[in-house]
């Protein structure tokens, strides 16, 4: 279906004509939309609440060559809003059944779908899109992602600074219940997704152990303590329960109530259960609809120029009244994916390598994303070390040469001065650098020493 | 996760497709979660009426037929063409020539099971408007998909008139609008994001005073030596209830007043901590102390209903609402003292289970308690205007309780008067804001095409030809609005509108359609607060605003 003749006609009066309000390098010119139609590519990861929509929009604002990733299945709970699915299609692939229902019914749509995860794919895939509109639903997930894509920016040849067609911009959506949020980001243009990982709303239900054992009030706390203790106790450690398997749910349901009766506690019920135990988030076609609506238009504005784009990050609140809320996030320069700079930490010249290293795993602050920590020294140092490495976790011959340095203390290893030094998490390849300062020297220290 | 490559059989799909309560339970478990079980039987009872089944209308549609709204219908009068395919995911290549009532019908009623089809009409809405004057009786809420001005007068006469609620859709290029209209919407269960708790705690009554009583701090600190954990788990309540007392008994029966008197305050609960001062039932006291001196005020939503002439005039019309607000006022003047009954429920706190539980007995008896002197309240109302004590239930009777911190009565300024210069609200136009002056952009977009059969730049050659009419009636709109044209400066933006020229770009009607969507839901499930009563979305910056004219 090459041209349905007028087919285009609305999207056309964007892209071949300019107003007040376009963006400053908007070229208004048939061209536009035979680029996005022909040679551009968008990369759709999800299908379920926010990508069927996704794909819907992208399709009707004139986007053709589309891909989606999804390794998910259809659920009978998911069609109050994945729209694109029907009852005959639960258990199979969403991303199948999104491609296939918007192929047959967008003219002109050539969506490609795959039934696999993100981190199937290397760098040659995701460099080969112009734009990444996400509809993930987990954090790790998209951290993964922005990884990987801030990972393929690169240096312009004259290495003054970044090269934006190396910086695939990627739109970001997220919902839950009725609020929502939409981000653009482009990677060293604007924040990243790990410069602001802060913000992210934390994981609920996580209660204290002496809560939930102990002084349990709510049904949750007790739902909770079947999960972490009765299951455990009567399972062992290294079986998890199945979210999906009734039989699990309500074996976990039994254990809270017996829990709850101890305390005389009322209110534990199967689906109270199966939503703490499932971490469910409500979810509604409306709120999926604005969220989805917003990124499918940046994706549009960023590849068309037709109008400026968001600038970078906004907040959807429907439910008391209906608002959003524009916010210009500043680049996080010691973000642990795309910043440049070192990480600050001050510690004791005495204290050993191994307290520093105990100190690295237990924070929950920047250094939160290192549970194993690998230490090197940056290529450039000219001192004379034994290796290039610090300490290297168990795992490598490294870490036999350089478990020794763990009693060392940090004035031994670092000078006296303190260094700069090279950190990562053991298994990831992307490296910080860790400008290690020692606390000031008291009057008396500094003549004893 | 199921297998993919195990799908149901023919038998599994069958039995999910009838809707039962099984069925309805586990399809729209994730909805169900927000707004209840009671909350989606109002949705199954609803009629909505599409009027216009242009994108943005399709797409509200399609974000209630997924929730399962209990019946639509769709009134329009074009045949799809291929435009419509550009920007309508409910239409197919099949369809173009076709009715697009029928087939937008067709393919949104596709999308559930469960959802009753309603009449799919093909016929102009403008036509039905101006010919029917009772045609919006046979629905609940009317949806108003990008009409013209006299249209929307008339239709805002007719909602007013049969009591219908109406949600005006307008979308322009990236610029979007929804406005809403009800005679009367009454919500209990607003929702709020920051839940206020009634703990009584400048006002304990006997049994929680003797609750409060029951803790013995000293004796307990002589155990913490023991180990027992007593004395870090005593509510926060009953940590600032003493404290109070203490407080008021030595500084004249007053509670803190000054900022001096604040920190000192923070500083006994600190002294009373002694060590144990940053365990976590002191810390609540810390977060909370501002509960034993800010006064208790009843919400100024709930006093406009103790105010209102349907609360003064109680006869045999009145409604339940408005009977149990006043039997409620009632209360408040009387055994109340200057206080709603009370709600009864508690947040989570810091306490042993059995301390816990039994303060959550001792509030639910009391506000048992105050339900039944409003209920009495009740039944001399009802009396009065000879009906039966008993015509209202008691779980009715407590449910008005245990939201009358949260009650909001919503009257829509009727849609008609936005379009007469003389009944407008002027002053709630922000025309300072860049999302005023897009709604003024839309209203000059109406004139014109009341004045021309068209919207401005809705034509193949220069588009901007139409900028010196627009500029035209928006400089006599503006002066009707009593507005300075030069300080608003609109130019630009209506030549932005001669640029969109009235193209529906699906992306803003996506956005809009879930926005009128979501206020639909509001106003069928009458939960949470609905958009008093005009919403525009900016869809170059990302912004909003909201106001009510």
């Amino acid at each position: 279906m090459a041209g349905l003749e007028g087919q285009w006609e609305d999207v056309r009066r964007l892209t071949e004509r300019s107003g007040p309000f376009a963006h400053k390098d908007f070229e208004p010119s048939p061209m536009c939309l035979k680029w996005l139609q022909e040679e551009c590519r968008v990369l759709c990861v999800g299908a379920g609440g926010l990508g069927c929509e996704l794909l819907k929009d992208l399709a009707l604002v004139g986007f053709r060559n589309i891909d989606v990733i999804d390794m998910d299945t259809i659920d009978y709970s998911n069609l109050n809003r994945q729209f694109l699915f029907r009852v005959a299609d639960v258990g199979k692939s969403k991303s199948v059944a999104a491609a296939a229902f918007i192929n047959k019914r967008v003219a002109g749509a050539k969506v490609v779908a795959h039934h696999a995860r993100i981190e199937a794919f290397d760098d040659k895939f995701y460099q080969s899109f112009h734009v990444v509109v996400s509809g993930l639903d987990s954090v790790n997930a998209r951290k993964w992602l922005n990884s990987k894509l801030v990972g393929l920016s690169a240096l312009s040849p004259d290495e003054s600074g970044w090269d934006p067609m190396t910086c695939i911009p990627c739109i970001n959506g997220g919902t839950e219940g009725w609020k929502g949020e939409t981000r653009v980001i482009q990677a060293h243009f604007t924040p990243c997704f790990e410069c602001l990982v802060d913000l992210f709303p934390k994981e609920p239900f996580n209660f204290p152990m002496c809560t939930y054992a102990h002084t349990p009030r709510q049904p949750e706390h007790c739902i909770v303590f079947a999960m972490e203790k009765a299951w455990p106790d009567a399972f062992g450690p290294d079986k998890k329960w199945d979210g999906d398997n009734e039989k699990d749910i309500t074996w976990l349901m039994n254990a809270a109530i017996e829990h709850a009766n101890k305390f005389g506690l009322q209110g534990v019920t199967y689906k109270l259960t199966q939503g703490v135990v499932k971490r469910i988030i409500p979810a509604i076609a409306s709120t999926n609809a604005v969220i989805s609506a917003a990124c499918a238009n940046e994706a549009f504005k960023v590849l068309t120029f037709c109008h400026n784009r968001l600038d970078n990050f906004m907040n959807y609140s429907g439910n008391g009244g209906c608002n959003t809320n524009v916010v210009s996030n500043a680049l996080n320069s010691q973000c642990l994916v795309c910043g440049c700079e070192p990480l600050d930490v001050i510690f004791d010249r005495d204290a050993t390598l191994q307290d520093f290293i105990d100190h690295i795993i237990k924070d929950t602050g920047s250094f939160s994303s290192f549970k194993n920590p690998v230490l090197s020294w940056p290529e450039d140092d000219e001192d004379d070390h034994d290796s290039p490495y610090i300490y290297v976790p168990p795992g490598t011959i490294w870490h036999k040469k350089t478990v020794g340095n763990l009693e060392k203390t940090m004035k031994e290893l670092l000078g006296d001065k303190g260094a700069i030094v090279l950190i990562k998490e053991q298994g990831n390849l992307k490296l910080n650098l860790l400008s290690i300062k020692f606390t000031e020297l008291t009057a008396e220290e500094q003549e004893s020493s | 996760m199921a297998d993919p490559e195990k799908p149901l059989t023919a038998d599994e799909i069958a039995k999910l497709e009838i809707k039962n309560d099984e069925t309805v339970s586990k399809k729209y478990d994730r909805q169900i979660r927000l707004w209840g079980l009671h909350g989606q039987e109002r949705l199954h009872n609803a009629h909505i009426c599409l009027l216009g089944a242009g994108p943005v209308g399709t797409e509200t549609i399609k974000n209630l037929v997924l929730p399962g709204i209990g019946k639509f219908s769709v009134i329009d009068g074009e045949k799809v063409t291929n435009r419509d395919l550009g920007n309508n995911f409910f239409v197919e290549v099949s369809s173009v020539g076709k009715s697009r009532a029928e087939e937008t019908g067709r393919l949104l009623h596709e999308l559930n099971g469960f959802v009753e089809k309603g009449g799919f009409i093909d016929q102009d809405p403008n036509h039905l408007v101006n010919n029917n004057d009772e045609f919006v009786r046979d629905y609940d809420v009317i949806i108003a998909n990008n009409l013209p001005d006299a249209t929307l007068v008339k239709l805002g006469e007719q909602c007013s008139k049969w009591n219908k609620k109406l949600v005006v859709i307008k979308t322009n290029g990236l610029l979007g609008l929804v406005r809403l209209f009800a005679n009367e919407h009454r919500v209990l269960e607003s929702k709020p994001d920051g839940e206020k708790w009634d703990l009584r705690i400048q006002t304990p009554w006997p049994e929680l005073q003797a609750y409060i009583d029951s803790f013995d701090l000293d004796s307990m600190l002589a155990d913490l030596q023991k180990f027992s954990p007593e004395f870090t788990h005593v509510p926060f309540t009953v940590l600032l209830s003493k404290l109070i007392t203490q407080w008021k008994a030595t500084h004249d029966g007053k509670c803190p007043e000054t900022e001096e008197d604040k920190q000192a305050f923070l500083q006994s609960i600190i002294s009373l901590g002694k060590s144990y001062s940053i365990s976590d039932n002191f810390r609540e006291a810390k977060n909370y102390k501002y509960l034993t001196w800010v006064p208790y005020e009843i919400p100024y939503e709930t006093q406009e209903i103790f105010d209102d002439e349907k609360c003064n005039n109680i006869n045999e019309k009145s409604s339940k609402f408005w009977l149990l607000a006043r039997a409620v006022r009632d209360f408040y003047q009387n055994e109340g003292n200057g206080h709603l009954p009370l709600a009864g429920n508690l947040p989570d706190i810091t306490a042993k289970p059995d301390a816990y539980t039994t303060m959550q007995r001792i509030f639910r008896e009391k506000a048992e308690k105050d339900w039944q002197s409003v209920k009495s309240h009740l039944q001399t109302l009802l009396k009065s205007v000879n009906k039966s004590p008993d015509d209202i239930r008691d779980e009715d009777i407590a449910f008005f309780c245990k939201h009358t911190s949260v009650m909001k009565v919503f009257r829509f300024s009727p849609v008609q008067n936005e379009y007469d210069s003389t009944k407008i609200n002027k002053e709630a136009i922000e025309w300072w804001d860049e999302n005023g002056k897009w709604y003024l952009a839309f209203r000059a977009a109406g004139r014109f095409q009341a004045e021309h059969g068209r919207l401005p730049g809705d034509r193949n050659d220069d588009p901007q030809a139409d900028f010196e009419n627009l500029k035209k009636v928006a400089v006599q709109l503006q002066e009707e609005l009593e507005l300075d044209v030069e300080e608003v400066g609109l130019d630009d933006y209506l030549k932005e509108f001669c640029r969109f020229g009235g193209c529906q770009i699906h992306n803003t009607c996506a956005f809009v359609g879930g926005v009128a969507s979501q206020e639909v839901i509001k106003l069928v499930t009458k939960q949470w607060h609905p958009v008093d009563n005009t919403y525009i979305y900016n869809g170059i910056t990302g912004t909003s605003a909201f106001f009510a004219v």
